[in-house]
């Protein structure tokens, strides 16, 4: 498996001579990296990389706006058609708030992104680490079908994801990603994250409003539901995270994955989502002013 | 997290002619977790004059009692009403006592005189430093977002519905943008002859 | 010297020195954390910039203040705004350094595809670029909170937000800088409408109102934020017109 490796460019530069480092920071400035070998500047001096970023860009530094985006929940899970008119297939909902801590960076961030035709990541921690490596696991995939002239399993897909990240443990990515889709061997969900673990789940939910997601996906998901029942869940699980966490929130984007094709489902504003669910149960949630 | 974040909440006050609007938010949270969504940071003092803390509630409402007592103290030993001047004074001494241990709340006052009905609002920081402009301020978690926008909405000799208005639309506007507030919101509009409580629809995420 | 409680001053005062000297310099700390700890490539130039998208024009807005430590000023005029062709603008705050050299990578790739492809990159393909090129340096990032701006093969006016590292997003408007916290409120008010209700009828956004907009935000930030101030920069670009720039006074102070 080609992995993207590492090159030190404070390593060798004291080694070459003064043409040859005007040449090499020429090529640098004209030309994409070869992107087999992605070249990542590290800062000079042998300066640990996760802790020069964590001083310069972290939540204690001086860098109050240009802090990294980051927050929220994300969930997916598998259910089979309960009738003949339903497809099944897999669910991922996500929220589509970034925010920088307190400050709510965008309200409009597309946490899943396409892999292939029939997979999808979704996207939590690091917003860029996300967004960056996605694609590179997207392009390994398309060069995959063209090479083998056969759709990558979600399985092999994961796996290559999760090797990558390895490769970079230590280094402060922070990612954590759902990778779903349907291939020969049916649907699949792989929990991949940034150190390194992978695991395949029916049912799974990350980011910090994971825990509400994960209390209404217990409570309500069924191994058999109708598609309206299963994307009305993967809805109410997200709104119901939005309203206790305070890092989630926006509108509620849905990807539904049947066996034959990827649909995405328009979002739907998660705060008109939670008045309709109070109307629905009755429940009065405006607030009263009292004198006092 | 700081400790001035970790319940999260936003005031705001703006000043008119002959009236004066403050609007909080409704959230209490957790660092990150909504505990509650029906805690307004606005209080009462005296008939006109509102008392708005934002920053660690524990302390807020300690320093609520304590301005509630001495407040109730001064008008039974003077014999007369409270100006909003001397509530905010009496705030900013109190901070200021605790200036090496402080309360960890950024207090605003706004209030109309109680007999020439003149508007008056302030803020201060936690050890009692008040600033008192002649339009608007804004204390708590989404500050500078508010400043923001009320620059844009303020204008001079409002009336008590333009001045509603425009308070709630910088208060949305700023809620938008802040994580840590939110969850509803309410506004009351003090008009020499009546406190008028509006609750507004916001976003609940 | 040695210590005895004979003499409990000497034992207290040894005590705090211990203390302080610890406190100064932990024995966890190796030697190479301490001077990573202690070295500090970047500085911060203040100073906002902000754009607004609409149907078939692009508002792109920035003071001209370049400030240190959010006290001194050092420059009154420095461009914050960087025309890199006849659809694109490039607009940064943060480490001035910083902004200049991604300036410097994105016009040698843009002169570069001229080269190769003989026509100009559309500002779809150069914000993708520009995202791919903030996340090579990851690990020792632009101090830079860019805006890529402009027209799109299909007219439309663009903007594209990023975060240090490239996280990339299409927008409708966008902040960055010392005035971030303010603008973007105000334009979600202004541009956004997110506190009018649906039935509300809003007004369109036309070119006249999202360049008094960009206007007005400066205004706002100059008056509330130190960074921010001396002039407005303001570059128009609409879909087949030329790129228009002009300046207007601004706070001094």
């Amino acid at each position: 498996m080609e992995m993207p490796s590492l090159r030190m460019s404070a390593r060798d530069e004291s080694s070459l001579r003064d043409d040859e480092t005007f040449a090499m920071n020429k090529a640098k400035l004209m030309s994409e990296p070869n992107p087999d070998r992605l070249f990542f500047e590290l800062p000079p001096r042998g300066i640990a990389p996760k802790e020069f970023v964590n001083t310069h860009f972290g939540p204690q530094s001086g860098a109050k706006n240009l802090q990294f985006r980051k927050g929220t929940t994300t969930l997916a899970f598998i259910y089979e058609p309960k009738t003949e008119a339903d497809k099944g297939g897999i669910i991922i909902a996500v929220d589509s708030r970034a925010s920088a801590g307190e400050y709510i960076s965008s309200k409009s961030v597309m946490k899943i992104l396409d892999i292939s035709d029939n997979m999808v990541a979704t996207m939590a921690g690091g917003a860029a680490d996300c967004q960056f490596w996605t694609r590179i696991v997207a392009k390994y995939c398309s060069l995959y079908e063209l090479r083998e002239k056969s759709e990558i399993t979600v399985s092999a897909a994961s796996k290559y994801f999760a090797n990558v990240l390895y490769g970079y443990r230590g280094m402060g990515l922070s990612v954590g990603s759902m990778v779903a889709g349907y291939d020969k061997r049916g649907p699949a969900i792989f929990k991949v994250d940034s150190e390194g673990t992978r695991v395949s789940l029916r049912l799974c939910s990350v980011g910090s409003g994971s825990l509400s997601a994960y209390g209404v996906l217990d409570a309500f998901y069924q191994p058999q539901m109708t598609d309206e029942e299963a994307r009305a869940l993967g809805r109410r699980a997200i709104m119901h995270a939005t309203y206790r966490d305070a890092g989630s929130g926006g509108v509620c984007n849905l990807v539904h994955i049947t066996p034959t094709e990827k649909i995405r489902l328009p979002s739907v504003d998660v705060s008109e989502l939670l008045y309709e669910f109070a109307n629905e149960i009755g429940r009065d949630i405006a607030y009263e002013p009292q004198e006092d | 997290m700081s400790i001035m974040s970790y319940n999260g909440g936003t005031v705001i006050a703006m000043a008119g002619k002959e009236c004066v609007c403050v609007g909080s938010d409704l959230r209490i949270g957790e660092q990150m977790t909504t505990i509650a969504t029906n805690q307004k940071k606005i209080y009462k003092v005296a008939d006109k004059i509102y008392l708005g803390l934002g920053g660690f509630h524990s302390d807020t409402q300690t320093v609520l009692n304590t301005v509630q007592f001495r407040k109730s103290l001064y008008e039974l030993r003077e014999n007369r009403k409270i100006k909003p001047k001397v509530v905010a004074t009496m705030v900013s001494n109190l901070l200021y006592q605790h200036r090496f241990g402080p309360y960890f709340t950024e207090p605003l006052v706004a209030g109309l005189d109680p007999i020439t009905n003149e508007p008056y609002i302030c803020g201060m920081d936690t050890i009692g430093c008040i600033a008192a402009p002649r339009d608007f301020v804004a204390v708590g978690t989404g500050q500078e977002y508010l400043l923001g926008v009320c620059e844009g909405f303020w204008r001079e000799n409002m009336g008590p519905d333009e001045l509603f208005e425009a308070t709630s639309q910088a208060l949305l506007s700023g809620l938008e943008r802040d994580a840590a507030s939110g969850w509803g919101a309410v506004v009351y509009t003090i008009t020499k002859d009546r406190v008028n409580m509006k609750t507004i629809k916001a976003r609940m995420d | 010297m040695t210590l005895s409680m004979d003499n409990p001053m000497a034992v207290m005062n040894a005590f705090k020195s211990a203390m302080s000297q610890v406190r100064a310099d932990p024995p966890w700390r190796d030697a190479a954390r301490k001077h990573g700890d202690r070295w500090n490539p970047y500085s911060f130039e203040g100073g906002s910039t902000a754009a607004i998208a609409g149907e078939d024009f692009v508002v792109v807005g920035s003071d001209t203040r370049m400030s240190q430590f959010e006290v001194n000023v050092m420059f009154r005029e420095a461009e914050k705004i960087h025309v890199l062709n006849d659809s694109i603008i490039l607009t940064t705050s943060g480490f001035y350094g910083d902004v200049l050299q991604l300036k410097r990578v994105l016009e040698s790739r843009l002169h570069k595809y001229r080269f190769d492809y003989r026509t100009d990159m559309t500002v779809d393909l150069c914000a993708e670029m520009l995202a791919r090129n903030l996340y090579y340096k990851r690990f020792f990032p632009y101090y830079t909170g860019a805006i890529l701006a402009g027209i799109d093969e299909k007219g439309r006016g663009a903007v594209f937000s990023y975060d240090p590292i490239g996280c990339i997003e299409r927008l409708q408007y966008s902040a960055s800088g010392a005035a971030e916290p303010m603008i973007i409120p105000f334009f979600d008010c202004q541009v956004g409408q997110v506190t009018v209700s649906k039935e509300t009828e809003k007004p369109a956004l036309t070119l006249e109102r999202a360049i008094s907009l960009v206007k007005d935000a400066f205004r706002v930030a100059a008056e509330r934020e130190t960074s921010t101030g001396d002039k407005i920069h303001l570059v128009v670009a609409a879909h087949g017109k030329p790129i228009h720039q002009e300046f207007l006074l601004l706070r001094e102070d």
